[in-house]
């Protein structure tokens, strides 16, 4: 899934604006990096984190932040697929809905705080409290609360069966310190975030510059292991051409928002080096079943067969996206649980039968249609001409993510390519069951197809819950309420010397960085 | 004006003609106006490829003077892998017709006002003129995000905001040039004879004005095709695939370090389009001899 891009496929042609650039600045600045020991980063091409405070952004760098600033009390260990402890050492289940933890000795905050029990029951019992505004209630609406049952140990009571209630431990849920949260809540938390982690933060610019630094007491044994790099320096620079400006004059030494087009030129420059992989987040062409938006013609299941056997998605995948992005037939990522690639129907590529089944809807002309996209404008416009050639006229509506959101919720989108990254989770739940549970985005409304997923999602067995999500994945590919098109790759780019190393799951984890 | 044409010798239009042919960069700022307009006329004609036809397997080819380019398409291929060329043909027509729509819209406004300002005074003046300030007062840029977030965006909208937003400028010199001319002894004659003022103002002052309209136009003509640019650039303007020279500059920007043809190539189209433009203007306003130097 991951592969490291090597110098020796040097591309013929430069561009000569970069290789002066490079020849101008790059020498001397891009060497900064592990003279000084600095990690100097650059992202936020979907904008800037709102609030650091991980609970109060919705943003992908927002995770970014909090995997080196923050703990969380369970470590997913990618590699082995197996939970292993962080903050808690030991956790057990007395029944369904309560959950026991014990807890780590020795942690300490960044700001001397020593973590225990008290930290873990005010930190949950504040997100559990609707109240406080917790950005994914998702996330957190399976706490009901929790007690302090010794000074490391924490009882969980929750609201209903959690089946994939690691993923939530070892991912969203970050543990704060409880007296200075209560002191100074998520507003100082965004200017000043404090946690147990790898790093700690030593300064805060709100949506601009964020300084880290190695935390020097992460000694206790962490699974996460110990920093290498000793400062990073975090820009937000939304414009990703300025980033790849930056990082080729010096300025910055790690980008991850390029594309593959400029991974591959960034990396046939003498010092600079890239990495790329494929991702969790799928993009998927999204239909108006339910007539939403008033429009006719998505309302008929053939009209939606024949665009997805008309929309090419391998081309798209493997010319547009490219390295190790490829073709998804389910409305979730595959390795995801209840992903079931057997149960998906699968639309191949047939703009002759498309274009039969048009007619037999009765749009022998085709009809005007108007398509929503807020990513990289060129997958909507080879859509669009993949459209044209079975006589559907679609009209581009590129827009910002938020404002794209917002139309959808008010249910005035007939068809739109969207994407979603599940926060990393693996687990079904965290991508179809939150677009098909009858809520502002689900365009199926579906109440069948809602139960089935509802089951999925709270059921303690694995057993009903496959055969639930299965239901639903054949119900949403059968019925196309969703053609899902392709999984989505990370571009990274970054001055050589930096020993890089990707994970599969989107998120850059700097403490694992080294310099060579 | 040669009001006074003598017996013998050329006629007017022949010395204008003239004149306008020993102006060179009237001249060639004509020719080259003229070239870009036979362009969009013919552009199904010319074009080699449709504009609109994406190859994924043919995508970001070089132009000809890269010794990896490929001979069908001989400025090579954008992102989605569209025949350049043709897509620089079919957006001359964009660009074209924004500007020559827009500044229709525009003018009309404009010199309505203007004229009327111009022609009445009093009250209607001071009217028009508080409309100019107005006018002047708003943020094109704000006030298209507005539009556009109202009523999403497309060649019509793009139009409209700009038709209806560049008029000021027209409004300004129709006033100021009808203001002179009211006061010139024919239109007193023609009053003294009892015309209506319709009829004063169709037959008297449109007539006189419209050099000086012209001259106006074209800067407008120029204004209008930069902002779709700028618009479409900002993603505010004309939407996706159509073939715009902005569009086509803002998709460009993704690989501006490495393949700078994609920027070049419709910057060079529209730079050399708003040469012509004003460089027509100006000789026009040298030619007719209205607000600047005879040659």
């Amino acid at each position: 899934m991951l592969k490291e891009i090597r110098l020796d496929g040097v591309k013929a042609v430069l561009g000569a604006g970069a290789l002066a650039l490079v020849t101008a600045f790059g020498t001397s600045d891009a060497m900064a990096g592990p003279d000084d020991d600095t990690l100097r980063i650059a992202w936020g091409a979907t904008g800037p984190i709102d609030n650091l405070d991980a609970y109060f952004n919705t943003n992908r760098t927002g995770i970014w932040f909090a995997r080196n600033v923050w703990d969380t009390l369970v470590f997913r260990n990618l590699d082995e697929g197996t939970y292993e402890p962080l903050l808690a050492t030991g956790w057990s289940f007395p029944d369904d809905t309560t959950l026991d933890l014990t807890l780590r000795e020795g942690v300490v905050f960044h700001n001397g705080e020593p973590f225990d029990a008290d930290d873990v029951v005010y930190t949950l019992n504040f997100i559990a409290d609707p109240e406080n505004g917790v950005l994914t209630r998702g996330n957190v609406d399976w706490i009901e609360n929790a007690e302090r049952t010794g000074p490391y140990s924490v009882r969980v009571h929750m609201t209903r069966p959690m089946p994939q209630i690691f993923e939530i431990l070892s991912g969203p849920i970050v543990i704060y310190p409880n007296e200075y949260y209560a002191e100074v809540g998520p507003e100082g938390m965004n200017r000043m975030p404090v946690g147990t982690g790898p790093y700690r933060v030593t300064e805060v610019q709100p949506t601009q510059r964020y300084t880290l630094e190695r935390n020097p007491d992460y000694t206790w044994g962490s699974p996460k292991g110990e920093a290498s790099i000793g400062t990073l320096v975090i820009r937000e620079i939304a414009d990703v051409q300025t980033q790849v400006a930056e990082l080729l004059g010096g300025g910055i030494d790690f980008t991850a928002d390029i594309s593959a087009d400029q991974l591959d030129q960034i990396t046939g420059l003498p010092g600079f080096s890239g990495a790329q992989s494929e991702t969790m987040r799928i993009s998927y062409l999204g239909f108006d079943a339910a007539g939403r938006s008033g429009f006719e013609p998505t309302q008929n299941p053939m009209v939606r067969e024949a665009i997805a056997r008309a929309v090419n998605r391998k081309a798209i995948s493997e010319n547009l996206v490219r390295g190790d992005s490829r073709v998804v037939n389910t409305p979730c990522f595959p390795t995801q649980f209840g992903c079931d690639e057997d149960a998906a129907v699968i639309w191949d590529f047939d703009p002759e039968a498309a274009r039969a089944l048009l007619a037999e809807a009765g749009y022998p002309d085709g009809f005007e249609i108007e398509i929503y996209n807020y990513r990289s404008s060129s997958w909507a416009e080879a859509i669009i001409a993949d459209l044209a050639e079975i006589g559907i006229a679609a009209n581009l509506n590129q827009m910002g993510y938020f404002a794209l959101r917002d139309l959808q919720h008010e249910g005035r989108t007939p068809l739109y390519l969207m994407d979603w990254g599940s926060f990393s989770i693996n687990d079904m739940s965290a991508i179809t069951s939150r677009f098909f549970t009858l809520g502002p985005d689900d365009f199926a409304q579906d109440e069948e197809l809602a139960a089935w997923l509802e089951t999925g999602d709270s059921s303690p067995d694995p057993a009903t819950r496959e055969e639930a999500y299965a239901k639903a994945i054949a119900r949403i590919t059968e019925r196309l309420y969703w053609l899902p098109m392709f999984s989505h790759v990370r571009n990274y780019a970054f001055v050589e010397g930096l020993e890089f190393k990707g994970f599969v799951d989107e998120i850059p984890r700097f403490y694992a960085y080294s310099w060579r | 004006m040669a009001d006074q044409t003598p017996a013998v010798g050329p006629s007017p239009g022949r010395i204008a003609l003239r004149r306008m042919l020993a102006h060179r960069s009237f001249a060639l700022g004509v020719s080259v106006l003229l070239v870009m307009t036979l362009m969009a006329i013919f552009a199904p004609l010319i074009a080699p490829h449709d504009p609109y036809a994406t190859d994924l397997t043919q995508r970001l080819l070089p132009p000809f003077w890269h010794d990896d380019s490929v001979p069908e398409h001989i400025l090579g291929t954008d992102k989605v892998g569209r025949d350049y060329l043709s897509r620089l043909i079919y957006g001359a027509r964009v660009s074209l017709a924004i500007g020559v729509l827009a500044v229709l819209l525009s003018g009309l406004i404009g010199t309505v006002l203007g004229v009327a300002a111009g022609y009445f005074g009093g009250k209607v003046d001071a009217v028009v003129t508080y409309l100019i300030g107005t006018r002047l007062s708003l943020p094109l840029f704000l006030v298209a995000l507005a539009v556009v977030a109202m009523f999403g965006s497309s060649l019509t909208i793009v139009i409209l905001v700009l038709g209806l937003f560049l008029w000021d400028q027209f409004a300004v010199v129709m006033r100021s040039v009808t203001k002179q001319i009211r006061s010139q002894d024919y239109v007193r004659a023609a009053r003294a004879a009892g015309a209506s003022h319709m009829r004063i103002l169709w037959r008297e002052i449109l007539p006189n004005v419209r050099e000086p309209l012209l001259v106006v136009a074209t800067v407008e003509m120029a204004n209008a095709i930069i902002l779709e640019a700028s618009l479409s650039f900002l993603g505010f303007g004309v939407q996706a695939p159509l073939p715009s020279w902005g569009l086509m500059l803002s998709d460009a920007r993704e690989f501006m370090f490495f393949d700078p043809w994609l920027l070049t190539i419709p910057g060079c189209a529209l730079f050399a389009l708003l040469l012509a433009i004003n460089l027509t203007g100006d000789g026009l306003r040298d030619v007719t001899g209205r607000g600047g130097v005879l040659r």
